[in-house]
């Protein structure tokens, strides 16, 4: 894989946890905090996310699970 | 491209290594007989979902190119579709994809139902659900069906005929027994067997529209998920069973999780009552699998900017 393009894949694995989250801003986890719980607390917490109505607590565990089998086993989370 | 990948030498020992109840097993070579896209390629940004026709065709959802993509069995682009957006056709966080005769089903994460388009790719309409999707699978002769997820009761799923009119239900689980650990995966055989792996708990299962549960079995010794808080709420933190997948031989494939030897990459190989009859190791992890009608299995590489096709060769 070529330089550019890894880094290009690495920026891209941050945004589908974004994109999995509904996030508008991403954070790098917090050392001793898995990836996917970091952005999970990111998405309950956005006020964007929250104003989806009662139903927005399910998306955001709905993308904590696709960060789970989507991101984590790339970071070894 | 035709290339032997090696591997498969530490599948069987990592099985042996996590399972209860190991009965006879094959080690499953792969050979690489396809790539889409790539590292120096923009064919594929990060995909997600991916599904094949009678024809050979297969369908690509790229999430992060926010489209629906078709290619010939070669791995020529035939077509795209969609956009960014949440308008008729368009994606915001597509996910999983399903080809039932000459329709495609998109799940978008986002989207309270399931995006129809034809094979041509052009959009159809939307049949609404209940609840936020998590999974769509082909209904073998009949239609469609999808896992859904709601906040207070347990996950069902919900069979369609092809036009998308209600036909039955399952329920996997009687209650709530915890946030997420109704999260599955699931397939469903041409025999009427409907199998159901479960992401955060060590439980794979077959179950009947008709009948209920088959059997159920666990393939990483049955312990339970370690747990972890986030703003009050107590989530499972380890995964178990990613993806699940049927050959056209009946054959069970078990993609494991974190609880893996293997992170993503271990698959278990069931057969139709639940015995261990063989295993295989990715070279990189994924997130799916799927079978094309001629057995040809499709997984993951490169982080999601490609898309490979593996010849499974038993000895």
């Amino acid at each position: 894989m070529s330089s550019s393009k890894a880094v290009l894949v690495a920026v891209l694995t941050a945004l589908v946890v974004v994109s999995a989250l509904g996030l508008g801003t991403f954070v790098l986890a917090e050392e001793g905090a898995g990836i996917c719980e970091k952005a999970l607390l990111m998405c309950l917490a956005d006020p964007f996310i929250r104003a989806m109505g009662p139903a927005f607590p399910i998306y955001c565990f709905e993308g904590y699970a696709f960060c789970k089998i989507y991101v984590a086993p790339l970071l070894g989370a | 491209m035709r290339r032997k990948t090696r591997f498969g030498g530490g599948a069987l020992a990592a099985w042996l290594a996590t399972s209860v109840a190991v009965q006879a097993q094959t080690t499953v070579r792969l050979e690489e007989v396809l790539a889409i896209g790539g590292p120096d390629s923009e064919t594929l940004i990060q995909w997600t979902g991916v599904a094949t026709d009678g024809d050979g065709a297969i369908y690509v959802l790229d999430a992060m190119d926010f489209a629906l993509k078709k290619f010939d069995a070669r791995g020529r682009l035939l077509g795209r579709t969609g956009r960014q957006g949440q308008g008729p056709g368009e994606f915001s966080t597509p996910r999983w994809l399903a080809v039932a005769g000459e329709r495609v089903y998109a799940i978008d994460q986002s989207v309270f139902g399931v995006l129809v388009f034809g094979r041509n790719l052009a959009y159809q309409k939307t049949l609404p659900l209940p609840s936020m999707p998590d999974g769509v699978e082909v209904w073998p002769d009949r239609g469609l069906a999808v896992v859904v997820n709601s906040y207070d009761s347990p996950g069902k799923i919900l069979f369609f005929d092809p036009d998308g009119q209600p036909a039955a239900e399952l329920r996997y689980m009687e209650k709530v027994e915890g946030l997420l650990l109704d999260k599955v995966t699931f397939v469903l055989a041409p025999d009427g067997g409907i199998y159901i792996g479960y992401l955060f708990q060590d439980k794979v299962e077959r179950w009947t529209l008709s009948g209920g549960r088959s059997w159920s079995r666990n393939l990483f010794g049955g312990k339970k998920s370690e747990t972890t808080t986030v703003q009050g709420f107590s989530l499972p933190r380890d995964t178990f069973v990613f993806d699940i997948a049927l050959d056209s031989r009946g054959r069970v494939y078990v993609l494991g999780g974190k609880r893996a030897k293997n992170h993503g990459r271990d698959v278990a190989i069931l057969d139709a009552s639940g015995a261990l009859v063989g295993a295989l190791t990715l070279p990189e992890p994924s997130h799916c699998l799927h079978f094309d009608n001629r057995d040809f299995l499709y997984v993951r590489a490169d982080q999601g900017v490609t898309l490979k096709k593996y010849r499974l060769v038993f000895p």
